[in-house]
């Protein structure tokens, strides 16, 4: 089909005098409201972050809400109010030193509750936020109970990469037992990090954990939004977020396919063992909202840049604004067993 | 429901059993006098009673009037009228034909006549002339049916000078588009910048938006019935024309006088051949052309039987091709790359009028429709003149029909005109297939991917009958049955019909028209400018069929001879339409087609004015549509109602032409229209923060939520006509977009503000036509 886009674009441009100009943006019947983003983590402190849309005819600055009143409420009853804190400490997700460049250093500035809330499994959260520039929204989301899976093999063998290149790579086949219904998932992996010295050229290991950094590959139609055929991969955007539901397999138990770069082939026999022995692979269990939303979010920047794609709209439950309340449970495995 | 619609139905057509007297019959077939040429809509009615009938398609009339002496009148617009006096006391078979009008303040250039409309009981039909369309602007001196009929209220263009139709809120896909009875699946050349009709080869154009007569059946919106000339049967006619993309020729005569006519039309664009000097194969060479060929053929084998062979074929080509000379590894290398896209249409028919008795005329019609798309792309790879790579790639698609159809105009007395008939379908849809060869570093790789062909049958039968009610009361009431079978799918529906006019005075006349009309293809289309690689495909199980109700009334008054003022309202409902999922594309492959659209429904409603002048040296219309047209679909926009893309709220177009003499006439139109419907990121938002590096999300709420910028733009034109000695030059000259409007064809948002991207400025263009 490339062939067919050039072609057509190519006539385009010989066959007609188009003319490109800016104008101006009428912006001004989209008012700016209120985004809420939380994932409210099984058994974790209860947190949330609020900012301000930006109107696409103002410049680039997102506005971290401070000042709005917050209330949480547990299966529809009041908990407590929850307070605005910017802890330069705090890490959400792994996004660590990720610094702003608008200014504004949004990771770490949340909302938590006044007095140590944690999410309860088999409860309902709902957030309320009022401030007297936006409209108030709120949005409800209910944790689950944890995901059922086992790690069936470890293999580190040599592929070959993109450019064909050969390299080490981890292979995990993975075993989700699904109970029967609607069931939404999400695959992290949390490695230990390396680090490499350039000016000593030494190669060290950390055992603090983050995210894997690299891309989890598989050609499991379940890790590729379910896409069966061959011809089916064409033009899907990459599942950055490593989610997947339970479509195929609904009810069943299922044998999850994939590999990641392994890092660890320049660490001697030691550090490489740690290194194993440090990988988790956290098998979640994620609301249907949230599910949708990293999906969304993988498709409109994917597609972003396609001009014959129908746009992709990011998926909200927030009423009255924009952004996600979900929630996810963990079911951490070892990649090794101790 | 359906009991109730039959019931009624039949009662209305038993009407003509209860006024059975002792008539005699007056039938034949009304011409052009200087060409042989049959006249559609023609009037003959008696003037003291006001009781006449209007020629069929094909130029055969029938009316039934008691036994008695009459003064007959034949008329038609642009032709002078004839008066005959019958003594009427036996069937009589009366062939007439008109002569065209010599006074210039008589000539009605505008199709449709005055008392055509204030008396027929179709409703939402206009009819445009070869006249009016050749008198109008044209763009880059091409005269254009399609874009005249987007001039039309209720009917918009997609985008900037494309000829699609979106009719009352339909979609692309929901006209019929008929040349000499046979659809048309792809009506573009070039990207919907220039229809595939070529005017001189034209004779009539009628467009229905409602009340369909249930003859017509396959598509939601419109129906766009157009008839191509005949051929002259008394003498050779014939021109040529230069102008500045393409020229053409026509020529039309009789094989056998008064017997057999012929009429041959061919254009062809010219664009590659202008560019070609400043090209060589170093830097690569493209090329773009079309062309069309009409052709006619009819014989009269005695008054009751004529047999019709019309054909055209259109086709586009694009192609590009270059080599690269370069030096690797101390080597050297020659790659050389040629690809061409292909696409077009051939239609024929092959029709046989048989007149039976006076009152029974039939059609027998087989007919062939095709439209393909293919793209080659081949390359090849030298080494010191040794070929070392060669990679091949093939795409095709498209679709062709065959069908037989076989119609009857029955006249059993004054007040009714029955039409029934029975038409069979074999489509063949061949999906996109593409074909992949490579040889050499490729490791010899021959593989095909795609869909088989798939093949569907389509029957309809239809009954209808315009029925005189009382003398101010007239109906047409029909239905419609259709089948469809394909794979494992079968579909059918009952689809009632009813056009209804009360003439209040012998100006003013109301109208009310119901229609149901089912739709059992689906266009996959990437845009809303008409793309070569859309697709047609049937329906499946998954996909229905598209189904629409409209209802619609209006009036029509003659303020003053001349002088038309109509207006309508419309309430169309569409079920089963489709849109494409978020993130969708369509690039001409079939595959997984299904998975990537969503089935919903819509409506659109609105208000058309037209006044409209038809007579005299100054003629023209003013039209205003006001209108919506919205979306619902469960999957989409959080499954509330969305603005269609082709909604638009306000369209006006205003068209004049005037003759000042023979030798000098102009003519202008300007257009204006709300903004087309697009989806545009009105926000940015923080993302959930997560290690995946995404900063900032562009955020919408609804589809469809930003308005381009209003479209308007004003045209003109005029021709100087020259009388030679053997025959008549005219030089036109048009200027598209006078006032250099850069209207919108998309907008994008770069990051830092918003972009408009036009396509044509200030466009004059000048053509010289020769007609002997």
């Amino acid at each position: 089909m490339n062939i067919i886009k050039k072609l057509i674009v190519i006539i385009f441009v010989i066959a007609f005098l188009s003319c490109e100009k800016t104008i101006d943006y009428d912006g001004s019947q989209f008012g700016n409201f209120m985004v809420l983003n939380a994932n409210l983590n099984a058994d974790s402190l209860i947190s949330c972050g609020i900012s301000s849309s930006t109107n696409l005819s103002e410049p680039y600055k997102f506005i971290v809400i401070q000042n709005a009143e917050v209330k949480l409420y547990k299966d529809k009853e009041f908990v407590t109010n929850m307070v605005f804190v910017d802890e330069s400490e705090y890490v959400p997700d792994g996004n660590e030193g990720a610094q702003d460049y608008y200014g504004v250093d949004y990771s770490v500035s949340k909302y938590i509750p006044e007095d140590e809330v944690y999410a309860i499994k088999g409860a309902e959260y709902t957030i309320e936020v009022q401030d007297k520039s936006f409209a108030p929204i709120s949005a409800s989301t209910h944790i689950l109970e944890p995901a059922n899976a086992e790690i069936v093999s470890v293999d580190i063998s040599e592929d070959e990469d993109y450019y064909g290149w050969s390299s080490s790579y981890l292979k995990m086949k993975i075993k989700v037992h699904d109970f029967s219904g609607e069931d939404y998932y999400r695959i992290v992996i949390n490695s230990p990090v390396i680090i490499y010295n350039y000016e000593t050229g030494e190669t060290l290991l950390s055992l603090q954990k983050r995210p894997y950094s690299g891309y989890l590959e598989s050609d499991d139609p379940v890790l590729n939004f379910n896409k069966i055929s061959e011809n089916e991969f064409e033009d899907v955007p990459y599942n950055s977020y490593g989610i997947f539901n339970d479509f195929l397999f609904d009810g069943d138990s299922y044998i999850l396919s994939l590999q990641l770069y392994n890092e660890s082939s320049g660490l001697s026999e030691v550090d490489k063992q740690m290194y194993l022995e440090g990988i988790e692979v956290d098998i979640q269990k994620i609301t249907k909202g949230l599910y949708r939303y990293y999906k969304s979010v993988d498709e409109s920047t994917y597609y972003g840049d396609n001009p014959f794609s129908e746009p992709v709209k990011i998926y909200s439950n927030v009423e009255g604004g924009a952004g996600i309340l979900g929630a996810s449970t963990s079911n951490i495995l070892k990649l090794v067993r101790e | 429901m359906k009991t109730n619609l039959l019931s009624i139905l039949f009662l209305l057509m038993g009407t003509y059993a209860f006024s059975q007297t002792k008539n005699f019959t007056i039938s034949g077939y009304i011409t052009d006098a200087g060409s042989g040429e049959k006249l559609i809509n023609a009037n003959i009615y008696d003037p003291n009673t006001y009781k006449g009938a209007v020629s069929n398609v094909y130029g055969f009339y029938s009316l039934s009037l008691p036994e008695g002496d009459y003064k007959i009148v034949y008329s038609y617009v642009g032709f002078e009228n004839k008066i005959v006096e019958i003594n009427l006391k036996e069937d009589q078979v009366l062939n007439m034909a008109l002569d065209y009008t010599k006074s210039i303040d008589e000539v009605t250039v505008v199709g449709g006549a005055v008392t055509n409309k204030l008396e027929d009981s179709q409703m939402s039909k206009e009819v445009l002339t070869m006249e009016m369309v050749k008198s109008m602007p044209a763009f880059m001196g091409e005269a254009d049916v399609m874009k005249a009929l987007q001039l039309l209220p209720g009917v918009q263009s997609g985008s900037e000078s494309t000829s699609g139709l979106y009719v009352r809120g339909g979609g692309p896909d929901q006209n019929l588009i008929l040349l000499d009875g046979v659809p048309v699946y792809n009506a573009n050349h070039l990207f919907g910048f220039f229809s595939v009709f070529n005017p001189d080869a034209i004779k009539n154009v009628s467009l229905y938006k409602a009340g369909f007569p249930a003859r017509f059946g396959g598509r939601l919106s419109s129906v766009v019935d157009i008839r191509m000339k005949e051929g002259n049967e008394k003498e050779f006619h014939g021109g040529v024309q230069v102008g500045l993309v393409s020229s053409k020729f026509h020529l039309e005569g009789p094989i056998k006088k008064d017997k057999t006519a012929f009429h041959v039309s061919a254009r062809r664009t010219y664009v590659d051949a202008l560019m070609r000097p400043f090209m060589n194969e170093e830097d690569g060479v493209v090329g773009y052309y079309f062309y069309d060929l009409n052709a006619k053929v009819n014989h009269k084998f005695s008054e009751k039987d004529r047999l019709y062979l019309s054909a055209y074929a259109g086709r586009d080509k694009a192609s590009s091709a270059w080599n690269d000379d370069y030096e690797y590894d101390q080597n050297g290398y020659r790659y050389k790359d040629e690809s061409k896209l292909l696409w077009g249409n051939i239609t024929t028919a092959l029709r046989w009028n048989h007149v039976f008795n006076n009152k029974l005329f039939s059609n027998t019609t087989v007919t062939y429709s095709e439209y393909n798309f293919n793209v080659q792309s081949e390359s090849q790879t030298y080494k010191y003149d040794i070929k070392t790579d060669d990679v091949f790639y093939k795409y095709k698609s498209g679709i062709d029909d065959m069908s037989a159809k076989i119609e009857f105009d029955w006249y059993p007395n004054y007040t009714n005109n029955i039409k029934f008939g029975l038409n069979y379908i074999y489509h063949t849809f061949t999906p996109g297939v593409e074909v992949f060869r490579a040889s050499g570093d490729y490791d010899n790789i021959d593989q095909s991917t795609g869909d088989d062909p798939t093949n569907a049958q389509e029957i309809n039968t239809f009954i209808e009958d315009d029925i005189i009610l009382t003398d101010k009361l007239k109906a047409n009431v029909g239905l419609h049955y259709s089948m469809f079978s394909v794979d494992n799918s079968f579909y059918s529906s009952i689809e009632p019909r009813l056009s209804m006019r009360y003439m209040a005075t012998d100006k003013l006349t109301f109208k009310v028209a119901y229609s149901k009309m089912q739709q059992y293809l689906h266009l996959l289309s990437n845009s809303t400018i008409g793309l070569p690689t859309d697709l047609w495909l049937p329906v499946t199980d998954k996909v229905k069929p598209q189904i629409s109700h409209q209802v619609a009334g209006g009036v029509v008054y003659n303020i003053f001879p001349g002088y038309t003022f109509s207006t309508e309202g419309f309430y169309k409902e569409m079920q089963n339409i489709i849109e494409y999922k978020e993130g969708a594309s369509f690039f001409g492959s079939s595959i997984n087609w299904e998975e990537k659209v969503e089935s919903g429904d819509g409506k659109a409603y609105g208000v058309e004015f037209l006044l409209k002048k038809e007579r005299g040296k100054s003629t023209g219309w003013l039209g205003y549509t006001w209108s919506r047209s919205e979306r619902l679909f469960d999957n989409l926009n959080n499954g509330e109602w969305f603005p269609a893309r082709y909604d638009r709220t306000h369209d006006i177009s205003a068209v004049y032409s005037c003759k000042v003499s023979d030798k000098f006439d102009f003519g202008a139109t300007w257009v204006f229209g709300t903004g087309n419907a697009v989806t545009l990121p009105t926000h940015y938002i923080q993302p959930l923060p997560s290690s995946n590096g995404y900063s900032d999300l562009p955020y919408f709420e609804n589809r469809n939520n930003y308005r381009m910028p209003n479209y308007h733009r004003l045209d003109i034109g005029c021709n100087f006509h020259k009388k030679k000695k053997n025959g008549t030059r005219t030089w036109n000259l048009s200027i598209y977009n006078l006032y250099n409007r850069q209207n919108p064809f998309y907008l994008y948002h770069d990051g830092f503000s918003l972009k408009q991207v036009s396509l044509f400025p200030i466009l004059p263009s000048v053509s010289y036509t020769f007609n002997f």
